[in-house]
């Protein structure tokens, strides 16, 4: 059994990287990255789970770190959008005029991105079942689907 | 963000969280059981739920798995959704799991987070409900199982310091003809306004419903109308009549709305499950 109270130090794993980060328990793992580790790529939108831009993968798995604990993420491995730089889906967004703004961007790379790592060639209805996750307000979904057809290698025509 | 200072225990049993429990209870504390978290972050974030300590499930192996024994499969409590929804032994359950929020928040949402939070949807409660399911529960008092007709009315009705084990429900049922179906008022992701699960089971059809009322419901009386005689919409409109229950109206939809819909789902699900039979 483990107890956290006041201000703690513990040990996250990021981008392959060991970081030493001091924490309240009641910290989300969103106001971590951002706030205390500097890791501003991950946005903060609704902050209630509702429109993926806060979207980080721990050990590979697309969550909401909004409404995750930071204490979630000890011992797990933690990707952020610093961490998918110069990546192949990172790539196919820029050459598919896959955003405008840019805020969802990093929320939709990190999920797009382990989309394909657990299915290389996903389905239009797959595709779509995971990029509901997401909420984009200004580039519309479809220039987003073809980034990452572009990524799997799919021809945008089929 | 809890914005308060809040103490978080990490369990690796259960008998460690229920000692937790009770020994922060026992401090004049108010403890809660975390899992998912994605309800309690929200309240705790918008203040509408303090808990002064936080008793994390998740690392708790013995939670954390679905198992198939003896005639009666076993989800354990800190389950994910996506991971319900992937192993795909209880069709209906799979296809009510996977209705819920979007897949990143089905990530974190847990088969015990949803069935003991505080929203009226909890729409992973439904196939248990009409799969004649039953809970495993543990506390101060120890280990007891009762069947969901026992245990569930309106909520689950746990004794204090009580935490959910798992929910399980009779193999023999996992393969029976079922039906489901969830409305919405805008966007697939958004609450229901409507979810229903229907089982045809070798005693006759069962129907539980989430969205309509300010809790998940299955009614046992008002079922012997879906295995009476008349027209599908004769039984679904004395089935409807026979639940004792007010139809919730709210900014997303009127009662009358709400029961035009039940109506309309519950004679497609008398069509389709005869259909099929
Ligand atoms: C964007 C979004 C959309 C959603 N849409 C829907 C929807 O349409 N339909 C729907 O049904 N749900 C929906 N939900 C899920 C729902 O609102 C809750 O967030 C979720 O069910 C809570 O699960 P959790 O595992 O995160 O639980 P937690 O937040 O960890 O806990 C929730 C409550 O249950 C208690 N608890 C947890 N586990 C146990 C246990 N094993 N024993 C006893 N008590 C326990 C906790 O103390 C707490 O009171 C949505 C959530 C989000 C974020
Ligand atoms: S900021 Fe997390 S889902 Fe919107
Ligand atoms: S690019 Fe602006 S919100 Fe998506």
């Amino acid at each position: 059994m483990k107890r956290y109270q006041g201000v703690s130090e513990i040990e996250l794993h990021i981008n392959g990287r060991p970081r030493r980060v001091t924490i309240r328990p009641g910290d989300t793992l969103l106001r971590t990255l951002r706030e205390t580790l500097g890791l501003v790529g991950t946005k903060m939108g609704c902050e209630n789970g509702d429109c993926g831009a806060c979207t980080v993968l721990l050990d590979g798995v697309p969550i909401k770190s909004c409404i995750t604990l930071t204490l979630d993420a000890e011992g797990r491995d933690v990707t952020t959008i610093e961490g998918l730089s110069d990546s192949p889906i990172q790539r196919a967004f820029i050459e598919s005029y896959g955003f405008q703004c840019g805020f969802c961007t990093p929320g939709m790379i990190l999920n797009a991105h382990a989309l394909l790592q657990s299915n290389p060639s996903p389905g239009a209805e797959t595709v779509r079942s995971w990029m509901e996750s997401n909420l984009c307000r200004c580039t519309g979904y479809e220039p987003i689907e073809n980034a990452i057809r572009m990524a799997a290698g799919i021809d945008s025509r089929e | 963000m809890i914005a308060y200072d809040v103490v978080y225990v990490r369990a690796d049993s259960v008998d460690e969280a229920v000692t937790a429990w009770q020994q922060a209870h026992a401090d004049g504390l108010k403890p809660a059981y975390l899992s998912g978290g994605t309800e309690l972050l929200t309240a705790a974030r918008e203040n509408r739920n303090r808990p002064d300590v936080l008793v994390d499930l998740k690392r708790i192996g013995a939670l954390r798995s679905v198992t198939e024994s003896e005639g009666t499969l076993r989800v354990g409590a800190c389950v994910t959704l996506t991971e319900v929804v992937e192993d795909g032994r209880f069709g209906l359950l799979s296809r009510a799991a996977g209705g819920i929020a979007d897949r990143s928040v089905r990530n974190s949402i847990t088969i015990g987070g949803n069935v003991c939070g505080m929203l009226p949807y909890r729409e992973a409660l439904l196939p248990f409900l009409v799969a004649d399911g039953s809970a495993t529960v543990a506390g101060p008092d120890g280990t007891r199982s009762e069947t969901l007709e026992q245990l569930f009315s309106k909520r689950l009705l746990l004794k204090p310091g009580e935490l959910l084990v798992s929910l399980s429900v009779p193999s023999a049922l996992l393969r029976a003809a079922c039906w489901y179906r969830r409305r919405e008022r805008d966007a697939r992701v958004d609450y229901p306004l409507l979810t229903l699960c229907a089982l045809a089971a070798p005693g006759g059809r069962r129907m539980a419903v989430s969205g309509a009322f300010a809790y998940p419901l299955r009614d046992r009386p008002a079922e012997a109308a879906l295995n009476g005689n008349g027209s599908p919409g004769e039984r679904a409109a004395a089935f409807v009549a026979g639940l004792p229950n007010a139809i919730r109206s709210d900014m997303r939809a009127g009662a009358g709305y709400r029961r035009a819909l039940l109506l309309r789902a519950v004679e497609d699900a008398i069509i389709e499950l005869e259909a099929g039979s």
